[in-house]
């Protein structure tokens, strides 16, 4: 079933919803993220997107001189990206770049809080604070996926089914969370999903551009994150599946026609884009790789493929080594996505697989089904399925598969389209009710995103009782220390000058950010790690992670008490507890 | 499908909407001054001695802000409630304290929002000596596994306990390169108090207590014994054995503590024999000593 090329009038309207989309979740992220504290990975982070965008600012500088050795000067590069060369560049790239452009510079005021020494002030937009900027990049690539979301749902199923699918893929608490750090996650998460629309327009169109565009978006996937390794497998079964039609042979056909068909069939147009510009795409972004190359991108692979397996509360028992329960990653789904987007999901999927004529808008003439159903099934179990295999690490919970999270959104889109068009079979009243199921479907949603701010790793839902229940049922609270912002007016406003604190799982990093950033008093230091760290420190916090218990007890032995200054709590549910060492009586020390 | 069974699919949904939102506007939570009022209500009736007993775990930090100064260490990690008389259980229900299974509550059962204060009394034991009190009483030694002599004691170093805790590293027994300490473990996640012993490659850890007569008669021995710290628990090969010596080879005790078990507990008999002072010795090894913090605790009740 075709039907004409939509009006060009029609088409604009979609580009220009898909652009308000982009603009207004970025714009929404980047002002929710201001309240929220900076992770621990993100001081990691910010710190290699220092180097990267002074590696860029060198490079530019002395190519401005025609000095072309400096593209292959394997000293620079070396001195700005060794640093956290166990991750891939991109997103550390953009980071810097945007802090470089947008920050507000009072830098040589700012002694020992950059890795690097800035004499003079630089010239910025000085538009934003320092870590607002470093953001900002994870903003506007979670508000292309919204758009992304959109235009793969409105192709698929009309208007009011792709704005719910738009809405979805990012009013879900952990996503949304993720999607405000200057990590990998989110961004990830996006580049994927961009991925695989433009792998979709390419099956759909058959047109050059959009194969292209897929092989670069996929190179731009592998220098944000691994998990793109994982992407090719899926879409190529996908697209071998989908065009199996080329191998129907036909009896007449002489031999090279058939040739030129299997040929065809497994060597389609994106692929080879995939193949040729991926690769190079990685490349390129990363000048790292650029000098020993084998023995450097074995050293990378190797790091994920022995990675440490960090600590998490699952069920009340602590994982760090596997074989971990498979029941996991469908577990932590069903307590943390929104209740509604998974009912519509379910929901969704049912109905576009047998209702498909009800539910999907005709072919545009000149192009053909891409296959849309089992793509969007597949991108959405494919993250999950990869995750519970019993020896894959599952300390990051939700983050290792929230590229899951589109293509659930685009199921539940689904279902929204459906009963927009069957609930009346009047164009009028259809009209009339589409924004009113649009609406049934994204207020638990945002409400949920709403309730969990800034706290959305300590996000449950309905279904667990909320954090209260998961607390009683021994799910993970937290990780990467992010809650410390919760504390600092207290420590801003308790401590005396200079006080030794004991920051437990923040890391240094991304305190100094918060310094940066006027979030904690400059003169705070930092009394060390582990229990030297403890015993030398006149306050001291914990984290409440299970397996973080000991520090806390430490903290009772080293300050002879069990009684905390303060207590930050999510819906009473403890984040972070701080204590102060009690003063001695006069001639103690 | 009919525009009919659609629009109870809608309906369906919509019931399921308000329900997630209204669970969002309204979540379940703990509110502070649910928390504020039931502390004065516990402090109210508290008299010293009296154990507070919180569960889930997790409320703890939220109940220690308010009743802190009433929960020293020694109560909120301690190894079971037996030698409390009066229990007050702040709990979350349907969680309840361990120490008070079994036990009725007393009348006046108070609830502060989704929080619940009882009150539990029993005929506590008489604990008559304390290994955990008497860490500094204790006499500890090395002796490597291949030798039957060549015993070495370990001396204690650093600053000894005090009420105000000096900033700097805690004193202990120091055994070569490994120690014996008093203080709060985590077993299991929970926090004990009692004495912890790095096991040392190689070698047994000797630990003697001298017992008076009038605390040992009629007695029974309780031990508790664990594996500290997760970190270690998560590198330790193999267990830990320990041997209970009482009175000198009257009673020889092997007890094995795995990696994986909780603060597993023991009760021994004592040997009834009379003396003036009675000697218990603990002789702690391990085939694959590193990461082996062997954490105990001890008393003697009647």
């Amino acid at each position: 079933m075709s039907e004409p090329a939509r009006p060009a009038s029609s088409r604009r309207v979609d580009v220009a919803i898909a652009v308000a989309l982009w603009l207004v979740t970025s714009l929404v992220l980047q002002l929710a993220s201001r309240r929220e504290g900076f992770a621990r990975d993100e001081g990691y982070y910010f710190h290699a997107a220092e180097h990267h965008a002074a590696y860029y600012e060198e490079l530019g500088t002395r190519l401005g001189r025609r000095d072309w050795k400096a593209l292959r000067d394997r000293g620079l590069i070396d001195r700005y990206f060794s640093y956290n060369n166990e991750h891939p560049p991109l997103m550390k790239t953009l980071f810097g770049l945007s802090w470089r452009v947008l920050h507000k510079c009072s830098c040589p005021t700012e002694a020992g809080l950059h890795p690097l020494s800035y004499p003079k002030r630089h010239r910025t937009l000085g538009l934003l604070r320092a870590g607002e900027a470093m953001r900002l990049p994870a903003h506007l690539l979670a508000g292309a996926l919204v758009a992304a979301v959109y235009l793969m749902g409105r192709r698929a199923f009309g208007r009011a089914g792709a704005l719910a699918a738009a809405g979805l893929a990012i009013l879900a608490p952990r996503h949304f969370f993720h999607a405000e750090l200057s990590c990998f996650d989110a961004p990830v998460t996006a580049m994927l999903g961009l991925t695989t629309w433009a792998y979709l327009r390419a099956q759909q169109t058959s047109r050059t551009r959009f194969a292209v565009l897929a092989g670069v978006l996929f190179g731009l996937s592998l220098s944000t994150k691994h998990n793109a390794f994982f992407l090719p497998p899926l879409l190529l079964l996908h697209a071998l599946w989908l065009r199996r039609d080329l191998l129907v042979s036909d009896p007449a056909a002489p031999p090279s026609s058939k040739l030129r068909r299997v040929l065809r069939y497994l060597f389609q147009p994106w692929a080879l884009a995939m193949a040729l510009l991926g690769p190079l795409t990685y490349l390129l972004t990363w000048p790292y790789l650029w000098f020993d190359t084998v023995r450097r991108f074995s050293g990378y692979v190797s790091f994920h493929l022995h990675h440490v397996h960090y600590n998490i509360e699952y069920l009340g028992q602590n994982y760090n080594r596997p074989p971990y329960p498979w029941h996991y990653v469908p577990v932590m789904t069903l307590l943390t996505m929104p209740v509604v987007t998974l009912l519509l999901s379910v929901m969704g999927t049912a109905l576009w697989w047998r209702q498909r004529s009800q539910l999907l808008d005709p072919v545009p003439v000149g192009e053909r089904s891409g296959g849309e159903l089992s793509l969007v099934l597949v991108s959405a179990l494919w993250p999950l399925l990869i995750i519970m295999r019993p020896g894959t690490p599952i300390f990051g919970a939700e983050k290792h598969w929230l590229p899951a999270v589109p293509f659930l959104a685009l199921l539940a889109g689904a279902a929204v389209a459906f009963l927009v068009k069957q609930v009346s079979a009047r164009p009028a009243r259809q009209r009339l009710l589409a924004p009113l199921i649009v609406l049934v479907a994204l207020l638990p949603a945002a409400l949920s995103v709403y309730r969990s701010h800034p706290y959305g790793l300590s996000h449950y839902n309905v279904l667990a009782g909320g954090p209260v229940g998961a607390a009683s049922l021994g799910m993970n609270r937290q990780f990467w220390g992010y809650s410390v912002r919760g504390v600092m007016p207290f420590l801003n406003q308790s401590l005396a000058p200079s006080t030794p604190v004991y920051f437990h799982d923040a890391n240094w990093f991304q305190l100094q950010m918060s310094q940066l950033d006027g979030f904690l008093r400059r003169d705070i230091a930092d009394s060390g790690m582990e229990e030297p760290g403890v015993r030398g420190s006149r306050a001291a916090l914990v984290l409440h992670e299970k397996h973080f218990n000991k520090y806390e007890y430490w903290i009772w032995d080293a300050y002879g008490t069990t009684k905390p200054s303060a207590v930050l709590t999510h819906l009473g549910v403890p984040l972070c507890t701080v204590y102060e060492r009690p003063i001695p009586p006069r001639g103690n020390p | 499908m009919s525009g009919l069974q659609a629009r109870l699919l809608l309906l369906l949904l919509t019931m399921a909407a308000v329900w997630e939102s209204v669970a969002s506007l309204w979540p379940p939570r703990i509110f502070p001054h649910d928390v504020q009022a039931l502390a004065a209500a516990v402090r109210a009736s508290h008299q010293p001695g009296d154990l507070i007993a919180v569960a889930p775990d997790w409320l703890s930090p939220l109940i220690r802000r308010e009743l802190g100064d009433l929960m020293p260490v020694e109560h909120v990690a301690r190894a079971d409630g037996r030698r409390f008389a009066r229990i007050a259980e702040v709990s979350l229900p349907p969680h309840h304290a361990a120490d008070v299974d079994g036990l009725p509550p007393q009348a006046g059962t108070q609830r502060f929002g989704r929080l619940q204060l009882a009150h539990y009394q029993q005929t506590p034991v008489v604990v008559t000596y304390d290994l955990t009190e008497h860490f500094l009483d204790l006499t500890a030694s090395q002796l490597a596994r291949s030798q039957p002599s060549g015993e070495l004691p370990c001396l204690w170093s650093g600053p000894l306990p005090a009420a105000v805790v000096p900033l700097g590293p805690m004193g202990a027994f120091v055994c070569g390169s490994t120690r014996v300490e008093r203080r709060t473990m985590e077993i299991d996640y929970q926090p004990r108090r009692g004495l912890v012993t790095e096991l040392a490659a190689g070698q047994k850890t000797l630990l003697r207590f001298s017992i008076p007569d009038a605390a040992w008669q009629g007695s029974t021995l309780h031990l508790w014994l664990g594996l500290h710290d997760y970190h270690q628990r998560k590198q330790a090969q193999g267990p830990v054995v320990v041997t209970v010596d009482l009175d000198d080879g009257q009673a020889l005790l092997p007890l094995t503590v795995s990696v994986g078990q909780g603060f597993g507990h023991h009760q021994l008999q004592l040997p009834s024999s009379r003396a003036e002072v009675h000697h218990l010795k603990l002789v702690l090894e391990a085939d694959s000593a590193p990461h082996h913090f062997l954490g105990l605790h001890g008393e003697l009740r009647r």
